[in-house]
């Protein structure tokens, strides 16, 4: 029997989403191996069909959780199906909508849609934008395909390893992914991937930048719409706040290939505790000054670290209490 | 026949959901509202950032608003991008075009109870006809994946794309991307020119799947598009009555918020295009294809008269448009030089640009402070001008299916295939 799968996205821009469409005539047709039971983007599939559900193999889920709408959509799904995929930063995240959690609550708006008449009143929007995991009833995500958007390669390395069982043309998917051996392994011997699984690699995208470095010293911070070399080079050593030391690797340094720098999308490598402090400690311990005047002035050229520092990971990395 | 009760039609195939038209009693009437979550308030994203970070942060609005913002970061910065880096972003702006309309057509080909019907199954009589659909549906997603490539090679990503910058693009293509544009600029009007025949000749066509479309209808609005940098408004005839310069906008749009929905509407002020009408929603207009439609009318369409078809017809006009331009656009004369970006050297402290999009015009507005930090944003996208339209046409779809007596089910496919094309 094939597997029972739901393909949702809660607040997000559908790239994500869509992908799974590009998979099915791009990649691999995917009604040969999966039933989709619930999409409500394309088949208009509504809550009341998922309460009749009564379960689901697996749910690939995007975009983050910013209205009652996603918050009540993630419960019950989390509740109905048996692994819960985070799809693209957002959903794995926060993403960029959590930027919104650096405003304060707005509460104005709330109070002008008073008189509205019941059948006519809209789905609450959340205080907080939250990453999937980070709603209350959500003990877990099962796998997490980080990126803004998800790449199709991984989105795919995905679909085949817990939907397909890894029959779909395996080696060649995960050899395209740039997966990890360690998690490919089990993959390909039929056990799935491990719990919690990330579809991306391990290191830092600098280890997979195509840019040469050539010498770690930090002389001055430049913006980039400044002038700066079109070679090869290293960005941060040229002095562009780039996130590739802090970031985990898995897009192949796409951002980095067309001379701009990483924003962090595909959240932090599990070495790294806290990716804005990791960019912090690694670019002040390169400074090639030891004059307090010129440190601070190289300081006082940095601007909006937590927009940039944690352009997709907010809500997952700034917010300690579910709710 | 009438709704004695509120009835929803939830939620709406290729709608951000949550997405609802809800019908509600109105003294022996009924009336249709569409109601939309909307994303983010680009304010919430934008403020406090770096403003040369808006290309990126806004390409998640929708990928033109990433060339917009590198119009709106030339403005600010007062510098011209050289010929190539023009270019380049033209000729990603075309391949998002194709992009954004060959998305569309899929939603409205896909089969409304499963997405991607069984080849196997085509041998069954049930089945044929889904197979066929599927046959047409890959037609349009091998253009559209082509059109992917393109705007991957351009812009680094087609999704949200990422070389437009301050004046300019941030790098030179690879030499075996010329060969490879070429390639797909003429395969895409291949494509592109047998998706609008079978539109044409099969779907739209009366007896079609998608005759439908022309059963709703509005009365006309006007248009409004950017042309040369500036904001051209036509009447519901096609005549110029007015043009503007972004940094006029506040004047000329306004930005309001219905307490039934979140996403705002655009309209135009008074004296915009010019007298008031007196409509229930006064200052409602149009962007996208049908308004960049030549006044020489490139598809049959009515003065009186605007219906979903219409939108239809006028995004296969314009494929065709954008596929023989990227067949010119995209050669190696017009990627190669000696600069792609022009430095700039000062910052002023606000700033207005309009750009043409594939859903139509975008116009941005930011002030910043002396570090370059985005201090205020104004956004006018078609998410917001065709919200007004897009209510229209669910009332229309509601009150032509409740007239026909047509089921839930058939209104929510005559909302559904409507909507999408707005």
């Amino acid at each position: 029997m094939k597997p029972k799968i739901a393909i949702v996205s809660a607040s997000g821009c559908r790239a994500c989403e869509t992908t799974m469409l590009d998979i099915h005539y791009g990649v691999s047709a995917l009604n040969r191996w999966a039933e989709i039971q619930f999409w409500p983007f394309v088949l208009g599939s509504s809550m009341a069909d998922l309460e009749r559900i009564d379960h689901l193999d697996v749910c690939f889920f995007s975009g983050a959780i910013a209205t009652g709408s996603d918050r009540a959509m993630a419960e019950m799904l989390r509740k109905k199906c048996d692994r819960l995929v985070a799809v693209g930063a957002c959903a794995a995240y926060g993403g960029m909508p959590g930027l919104k959690n650096l405003k304060k609550p707005a509460t104005a708006e709330a109070a002008d849609r008073g008189d509205l008449p019941e059948e006519l009143a809209l789905p609450e929007q959340e205080n907080r934008v939250r990453a999937l995991d980070g709603v209350d009833g959500i003990d877990r995500v099962d796998a997490v395909v980080p990126g803004c958007p998800a790449p199709v390669n991984l989105v795919w390395a995905a679909v085949s390893a817990l939907v397909c069982g890894g029959e779909a043309d395996a080696r060649i998917t995960y050899a395209a992914a740039r997966l990890p051996e360690e998690m490919v392994r089990p993959i390909l011997s039929g056990l799935g991937p491990p719990p919690g699984a990330v579809f991306a690699g391990e290191k830092a995208v600098c280890a997979t930048c195509s840019r040469k470095k050539e010498e770690k010293r930090f002389k001055a911070v430049k913006r980039p719409y400044q002038a700066y070399e079109s070679t090869g080079r290293c960005l941060l050593e040229q002095g562009l706040i780039c996130q590739g030391i802090a970031t985990r690797e898995g897009c192949g340094g796409l951002c980095t290939g067309v001379g701009v720098p990483c924003r962090g999308c595909y959240g932090k490598p599990p070495a790294t505790f806290d990716p804005g402090a990791k960019m912090v400690s690694a670019i002040s311990s390169t400074f090639e000054t030891e004059k307090p005047a010129e440190i601070q002035k190289i300081a006082d050229d940095f601007v909006d670290m937590t927009g940039c520092f944690y352009r997709y990971t907010l809500p997952a990395q700034c917010m300690l209490m579910k709710g | 026949m009438t709704m004695q009760e509120t009835t929803t039609f939830e939620p709406l195939k290729g709608q951000d959901a949550p997405c609802r038209v809800r019908v509600v009693p109105d003294d022996g009437d009924q009336r249709a509202y569409l109601q939309t979550t909307g994303y983010l308030d680009p304010a919430d994203l934008c403020i406090g950032r770096a403003v040369e970070e808006l290309p990126r942060i806004l390409s998640i609005r929708s990928p033109a608003h990433h060339l917009a913002a590198a119009r709106l970061l030339d403005r600010l910065f007062n510098v011209e991008p050289p010929d190539i880096a023009k270019n380049m972003r033209n000729a990603l702006g075309r391949s998002l075009v194709l992009c954004r309309h060959l998305r569309k057509l899929h939603l409205l080909l896909l089969d409304p109870n499963d997405p991607f019907p069984d080849h196997r199954a085509s041998a069954k009589p049930a089945g044929r006809r889904a197979a066929v659909a599927h046959r047409r549906a890959e037609t349009v997603m091998h253009a559209l994946g082509l059109a992917q490539e393109a705007a991957a090679i351009l812009g680094g990503r087609s999704d949200h794309p990422l070389t437009a910058i301050a004046g300019g693009v941030s790098r030179f293509l690879k030499d075996d991307y010329y060969q490879r544009l070429t390639e797909i600029a003429d395969a895409c009007l291949e494509l592109v020119l047998k998706i609008e025949a079978f539109f044409r000749e099969d779907l739209l066509n009366e007896g079609g799947p998608l005759h439908h479309l022309s059963e709703m209808e509005i009365d006309p609005v006007p248009t409004a598009t950017a042309t040369e940098g500036k904001i051209v408004v036509k009447d519901r005839s096609g005549k110029v009555v007015g043009d503007f310069p972004p940094e006029k906008t506040p004047e000329k749009i306004s930005v309001r918020r219905e307490p039934w929905s979140y996403l705002p509407f655009a309209s135009l002020k008074n004296g915009a295009a010019g007298p008031d009408t007196g409509e229930k929603m006064p200052g409602v207009f149009l962007v996208g294809p049908l308004a960049r439609m030549d006044n020489e009318a490139e598809t049959e369409t009515s003065e009186t008269r605007l219906t979903p078809s219409d939108a239809c017809r006028a995004m296969l006009a314009d494929l065709i448009r954008t596929a023989e331009r990227m067949t010119d656009l995209y050669k190696k004369e017009n990627f190669v030089g000696p600069a792609i970006r022009t430095v700039p050297e000062k910052m002023g402290a606000e700033a207005w640009a309009a750009l043409e999009g594939p859903a139509g015009l975008i116009v941005l507005g930011a002030t910043v402070d002396g570090k370059g930090i985005v201090e205020s944003i104004r956004v006018v996208d078609p998410i917001q001008i065709n919200n007004g339209v897009r209510c229209r046409i669910a009332e229309a779809a509601v009150a032509e299916g409740l007239a026909q007596n047509r089921s839930h089910t058939d209104i929510k496919r005559r909302l559904e295939n409507s909507l999408l094309l707005f």
